[in-house]
């Protein structure tokens, strides 16, 4: 058990749960954008409920605790590789081109998080019927939500460049 | 907690260009993959 004294190992262990929660995150969110949303107009009105009163309320179950923990074990690996506070300043400071990069990813990221449990948690809420909502505002809160959800697929692409393409190029993983 | 309320053009059932933008899936990934590469200068001129 000496590899739990290693800082090493727990570098690893939380690069590869945030690697994980990240998944669970992100394919839930693409799944929404790329499979659900453009699915669901398609499908008859009396199967609809099916969709909004089984798989959504499962699949947000694990799209915003995926988000959560990413979150959280993303903080806790920049903090055990001792650039927490270089990387949510960006790097400015002459910390080099990955922690910079790792920044920007983080602060997407951290916006998307944001948008999952303020924005699209909220109005999903409304949507599923966990929340008592008019007609009108189920609309609107459908609305909101799904606009959020495109935001967050849009900024997947760069985040995921500044957290995976550019520190490897930038020096690779020293 | 933010509501349709600080959102004018939905409080009034308008549709933004951003908005238009984003009901198209694949308007939505370009506008990402456009944003990237604004991002990767914007690293690369920081570093």
């Amino acid at each position: 058990m000496d590899f739990l004294a290693q800082a090493d190992w727990w570098r690893a262990f939380f690069r590869w749960a945030h690697v994980i929660a990240g998944i669970m995150w992100i394919g839930h969110l693409w799944y929404f954008n790329f499979t659900q949303t453009p699915t669901v107009p398609k499908i008859p009105a009396e199967m609809r409920p099916a969709v909004v009163r089984y798989i959504l309320p499962e699949a947000l179950f694990w799209f915003r605790w995926g988000a959560m923990l990413t979150l959280i074990f993303g903080l806790i690996l920049a903090w055990l590789n001792g650039y927490l506070l270089q990387a949510i300043g960006l790097g400015i400071g002459g910390y080099g081109p990955r922690v910079t990069s790792i920044g920007w990813g983080m602060w997407l990221g951290a916006i998307m998080w944001f948008n999952v449990w303020f924005l699209i948690w909220p109005n999903q809420k409304k949507v599923i019927g966990l929340t008592s909502a008019t007609p009108d505002e189920v609309n609107s809160a459908r609305r909101i939500a799904g606009l959020a959800s495109r935001v967050n697929t849009m900024l997947s692409i760069p985040m995921l460049y500044a957290m995976v393409f550019a520190p490897h190029y930038y020096g690779g993983m020293q | 907690m933010l509501s349709t309320g600080d959102w004018p053009a939905i409080k009034k059932g308008e549709q933004s260009g951003m908005e238009a933008l984003l009901n198209n899936l694949w308007a939505t990934i370009a506008a990402g993959f456009v944003l990237t590469i604004v991002l990767a200068i914007v690293i690369r001129v920081m570093s």
